[in-house]
């Protein structure tokens, strides 16, 4: 009796054990400001102001509009950017600029806040690429009867620098269709993913980007041809592909590398940690700039 | 997983609490010792009336069999005026024996085994344990562990609860080469820690080696644990036997022959848990709605043959390997009016280590003694899944997932050590071997059936690796005085893999200078490397199963390191003795994990996932305070430790710590023989908590906030936060709290004629501190609704009482 006894002494208490779970002490960390601001030559700087929560909740946005944003050019006070709380297109709340950035100007903003203080972040407007070539490479093929676009745009890098460009894509034309025996046309807009068929390094592909570096063509004339499948000629009375050039910032590279690597891999809890890059000081986000440019192949 | 493999250990702690045993043995060994109480290594000890014999170690140890009563033992060594004994043995006996340059009657100290229980600490660094120290720590849940006992010494800690590893100085578990009578053992823990694959029925002794690095060891940056299995006594046939609840052991050994000239010795281990934990936890999973049965069985063999040719040849064959088999099932079947839900999930994981080497001593005269050896060494891993959900409702749906995966170390060696004694006061040692590595980290196949998505089939494979190292040393171990003892060499090796070779020229120099009687002051540089990587993750999810092993290859290339290493060692009255010691360790060419790496993804192969070119370095103070010998024995080790990591893509480029930094170390241990029938130990071990990168803050990004006004202006009274960052901690910035634990042993023997009644009461835990052994994160649902990540530590070992009964014959 007495072992069975202590047998289920020891059971209880090797079962009682193995129950336990116990909260980590989560390590209390302060709430802080985040800027969220990606610029470029294209139009005023606007800045998205929040701020963060704590890591194991789930947060809602708290758009912050108490806040003095000061704007400067090659630390020259431009301007004191205004909260615009009713914009049409940001009702989320933003901070903006009258003043359009300018290639080759560092931009650095400096906000100050009741609660959190002071942050601050800048980054560099990029020099633009100089524009070699553009031309239509191919747009469909008899023979195989491919319905591929192919195009090529020439660039000139600058060797002094480090330099990182991003393209984007939009397809856009008429389209005709058969209603019933009626020809019938419609416009056609679509946002395509650049294939490459030239070699690019330190890619990152996110979406309907494409960020790479000039580390294979530092200094040099490079082509850059790219596909666009499945666009039948004769589908088309007028098709254009518009691309969207960016020369990225250092800053603006590795916050759309690392938070490209963020979404790809922080659904699964098995997954290392990513540090997603920020530039701003005694705060979260980015401040970075991107170079535009516009470059239009008109294909049919 | 976790919840099933936690019931599991907890299910083998509560077993393994009933174990009985019995063993007994009569060895006789010690030391020889010069006059001035340093080892003499390579002296001679015969047995009158047999053709048999041994030689001290680098730490002038010995061990024998003999037969009970009156034996006749020599001992010699150049210079040294012969020593010849006349012992009468009735137990187990241990001496030292003090040989005199002047022709005085060397001196003997007949000590008593039962009286020694702590580890021995040379002037060199290196720490030697024998059996009697594993058995006199108080047992976890029934069982001596071997490598509890390393662990119990300065500079050397467990991973955490649970730990499969030994982390030493600031190393990782990879850079410490375990050999079992010189063949490596790749993984040394059954279900992953709960236990060493060690048996101490089989084991002799173990040498550690931590601060000093003699020439004939390579392979690894941190440390060696060089196991010597145990031969059998060539008197008499005899052994033990132990049955339990849980586990089950047989140890046999003795000679073979009327010579007494072959022994062999035989250890049978077998875990059968699986017995009692599949049908309670059948029970426990009905009573939680669902079919299901965790289960876990493993079986170890240790074998060795021994055979003397005469006095001077003598061979050997070690057969060791241990067989681990996890499964857990989990099936349910619902039913409404209208739809029926099964599923069925079902883990097996088999791993095992296959180890044998053959061993030949050749002895051409007393100066000149040769040692080759041959080994083979296998770890293996399997593990099967299957994860099927069918519904059957308005609509038929199936998703049916199953995989296999195989991973494999292969490693086979040759290598020749020789020994020279020059003189009186030098021994130069030579050698040359070559190893072969076959590594499979990863193949297999998946099939999927998705009603949805279509079926699929595909095999990966992260590819055979074979790689070929030969290496070739050269050690001079000289004594230029009674003061100095200087231990120089160099270790050669080259590395091929990939079509790659790797070249690498090793100094190792260890000093000891002992001005005066009974004090040594010691210091050691040793050049290190070694082929093989360890990525260890450092996620919310984070935990030593997760620590995956890979070769160096073309691009992970062989770890290189330095480790230099000074202190000192006073032997003190009453058998006290008390060292400190410094050391720097600066590793080269590590690998980790990059952000964003799934350790757990099948698809993506591990070099594709890792950052290579890291550096290291690990630095500290540890000491050590100990009795040795008497009624009251113990030791304190406390170490204080820094280790970082550095990797260009890693962590801004910053250093941050290791994930096995641990800033306080303390180990400390005490036994008390009340009388000849009650004996009392305690030991409490400390360390600071592990690293791991944790989550502190999130925020939305710029897309968040297009995505909420697009919701705005749609209407949405509820606008989506979009896009959610989370901002970490510094890699591994964030330390878990301190792991100690404290536990308590009393022993009752009493003998009854020839045989001796052995009644053991151990509480391990004894304050019932909950150590983690996993950290997860889970959720929990607030007052509004909304879930709230939290995160959790998993437990294994609680307050642990355990009883044996054994009987001991023949002492």
């Amino acid at each position: 009796m007495k072992k069975i006894l202590l047998v289920i002494l020891l059971f209880g208490l090797t079962i009682c054990g193995c129950e336990k779970d116990f909260s980590v002490s989560q390590q209390t960390s302060a709430k802080k400001m985040v800027i969220n601001s990606l610029f470029n030559n294209g139009g005023p700087v606007v800045v998205y102001l929040t701020d963060s929560y704590l890591a194991s909740t789930q947060g809602n946005i708290n758009s912050i509009n108490d806040a003095r944003m000061e704007l400067y050019e090659d630390n020259v006070l431009k301007e004191v950017m205004k909260y615009t709380p009713s914009d049409s297109v940001n009702t989320f709340g933003a901070y903006k600029s009258i003043l359009f950035p300018k290639a080759g100007k560092n931009y650095s903003i400096k906000v100050t806040e009741p609660v959190y203080g002071v942050s601050t972040a800048s980054d560099a407007v990029p020099l633009p690429a100089s524009i070699t070539t553009q031309q239509l490479v191919q747009y469909g093929d008899s023979a195989t009867h491919s319905n591929d676009v192919i195009v090529d745009l020439g660039i000139k890098d600058d060797g002094s620098t480090e330099n990182y460009y991003r393209i984007n894509v939009w397809i856009g034309g008429q389209q005709w269709f058969l209603n019933g025996t009626d020809t019938v046309t419609q416009p056609y807009f679509e946002a395509r993913g650049p294939q490459m068929l030239t070699t690019v390094v330190d890619t990152v592909r996110d979406g309907l980007f494409l960020l790479f570096s000039d580390k294979n063509f530092n200094g040099q004339t490079k082509d850059l041809k790219m596909k666009f499948d499945k666009l039948d000629p004769h589908s088309f009375t007028s098709l254009s592909i518009f691309v969207d050039f960016y020369t990225a910032s250092k800053s603006d590279y590795e916050y759309q590398q690392t938070l490209s690597t963020y979404r790809s891999t922080s659904s699964s809890a098995n997954s290392e940690p990513v540090h997603v890059f920020s530039n701003v000081q005694n705060g979260y986000g980015i401040f970075a700039a991107e170079q535009y440019q516009g470059v239009v192949f008109n294909i049919k | 997983m976790y919840r099933p493999l936690k019931c599991l250990l907890s299910f083998l702690a509560f077993l393994l609490a009933f174990n009985a045993f019995s063993q007994s043995s009569y060895k006789l060994s010690g030391k020889v010792l010069a006059d001035d109480f340093s080892p003499l290594y390579n002296a001679s000890v015969y047995i009158s009336g047999f053709s048999i014999g041994t030689s001290t170690d680098s730490l002038g140890q010995f061990q024998l069999g003999l037969s009970a009563g009156i034996n006749e033992v020599s001992f010699s060594y150049l210079g040294y005026r012969s020593v010849a004994l006349k012992l009468f043995l009735s137990h187990d006996t241990i001496i030292e024996v003090q040989m005199k340059t002047d022709f005085q009657l060397g001196e003997v100290i007949i000590a008593d085994s039962k009286k020694l229980k702590a580890a021995e600490h040379d002037a060199t660094g290196v720490i030697t344990l024998r059996k009697e120290n594993f058995i006199s720590l108080p047992a976890l849940m029934g069982e001596n562990d071997p490598i509890r006992a390393v662990q119990m010494q300065p500079g050397i800690q467990s991973g955490n609860e649970g730990s499969r590893g030994i982390f030493v100085r600031g190393g990782s578990p990879d850079q410490n080469q375990i050999l079992i009578d010189g063949a490596p053992v790749y993984n040394p823990s059954h279900l992953y820690g709960f236990l060493s694959v060690f048996n101490a029925d089989a084991i002799d002794k173990i040498d550690v080696y931590k601060d000093n690095y003699p020439a004939q060891f390579g392979g690894r940056l941190g440390s060696v644990m060089d196991i010597g299995a145990d031969a059998g006594n060539n008197n008499h046939i005899k052994g033990s036997f132990s049955l339990g609840i849980l586990t089950s052991r047989i140890h046999i050994e003795g000679p073979l022959d009327k010579n007494h000239s072959t022994t062999f010795s035989l250890s049978l281990r077998a875990c059968y848990a699986g017995l009692f934990t599949s049908p309670i936890s059948k029970i426990q999973y009905k009573k939680a709605g669902y079919n299901g049965d965790v289960a876990y069985y493993f079986g170890d063999v240790n074998a060795k043959l021994a055979h003397h040719f005469g006095a001077n040849d003598e061979v050997d064959f070690t057969y060791f390997s241990n067989n681990d088999l996890y499964s857990f099932t989990k099936k349910s079947d619902t039913y409404q009016p209208g739809t029926q839900v099964s599923s069925e999930y079902i883990e097996k994981v088999n791993w095992a280590n296959y180890v044998a080497s053959f061993g030949w001593n050749h002895r051409f005269n007393d100066k000149w003694k040769t040692h080759n050896s041959v080994s083979y060494s296998q770890y293996i891993i399997n593990s099967q899944l299957s994860n099927h959900y069918q519904e059957n409702s308005s609509y038929y749906y199936q998703s049916l997932y199953d995989s296999k995966t195989t991973s494999y170390i292969r490693d086979v060696s040759y290598k020749n050590d020789t020994k020279f004694e020059t003189g009186k006061m030098q021994t130069i040692r030579l050698g040359a071997g070559v190893t072969g590595l076959i590594f499979e980290t990863g193949k297999g196949a998946e099939t999927t059936i998705n009603s949805y998505y279509g079926n699929s089939a595909a095999s990966f494979k992260s590819g055979l690796i074979n790689s070929i190292s030969a290496f070739v040393y050269a050690g001079d171990e000289v004594k230029p005085s009674d003061k100095w003892l200087i231990n120089g060499g160099v270790y050669g090796k080259s590395y091929t893999v990939q079509g790659k070779t790797f070249l690498s020229l090793l100094p190792r120099l260890n000093v000891v200078y002992s001005p005066v009687k009974n004090f040594s002051l010691r210091t050691s540089a040793s050049g290190l490397s070694q082929d093989l990587h360890l990525l260890t993750t450092s996620t919310v999810n984070s935990n030593i199963l997760n620590d995956y092993w890979v070769p160096a290859t073309a691009v992970a290339k062989p770890e290189t390191g330095w480790n230099f290493s000074g202190g000192m060692i006073q032997k003190l009255p009453l058998n006290f003795e008390w060292s400190v010691d410094g050391f720097y360790r600066l590793m080269n060419n590590l690998i980790d994990y990059k952000e964003g790496a799934n350790y757990s993804s099948l698809n993506l192969p591990w070099y594709d996932q890792i950052v290579t070119g890291g550096k290291g370095r690990a630095y500290g103070l540890e000491t050590y305070v100990a009795r040795n010998y008497g009624r009251v024995t113990g030791s304190i080790a406390y170490t204080l430790a820094w280790s970082e990591r550095q990797f260009t893509d890693l962590n801004s480029g910053n250093y941050f710590p290791y994930k096995y930094d641990r800033r306080h170390n303390i180990a400390t241990q005490l036994n008390f023989i009340i009388n000849k029938h009650f004996e009392i130990g305690a030991s409490w071990v400390y360390g600071s908590g592990n690293r791991m990168t944790l989550p502190l803050q999130s925020y939305n990004t710029w897309v968040a906030a297009y995505y909420h006004d697009y919701n705005v202006q749609n209407g949405s009274k509820q606008p989506e936060n979009g896009e959610q960052v989370t901002v970490y901690t510094g890699k591994n910035e964030y330390r878990l709290p301190a792991y100690h634990h404290l536990d308590i042993s009393m022993t009752y023997k009493k003998k009854v004629k020839k045989l001796e009644h052995q009644f053991n009461l151990s509480i391990y835990n004894v304050y019932n501190h909950y150590n983690i052994f996993e950290v997860y994160s889970d959720y929990r649902i607030a007052a509004d609704g909304s879930r709230v990540i939290v995160y959790k530590q998993l437990s294994l070992f609680p307050i642990l009482p355990s009883i044996s009964y054994g009987i001991k014959f023949g002492a």
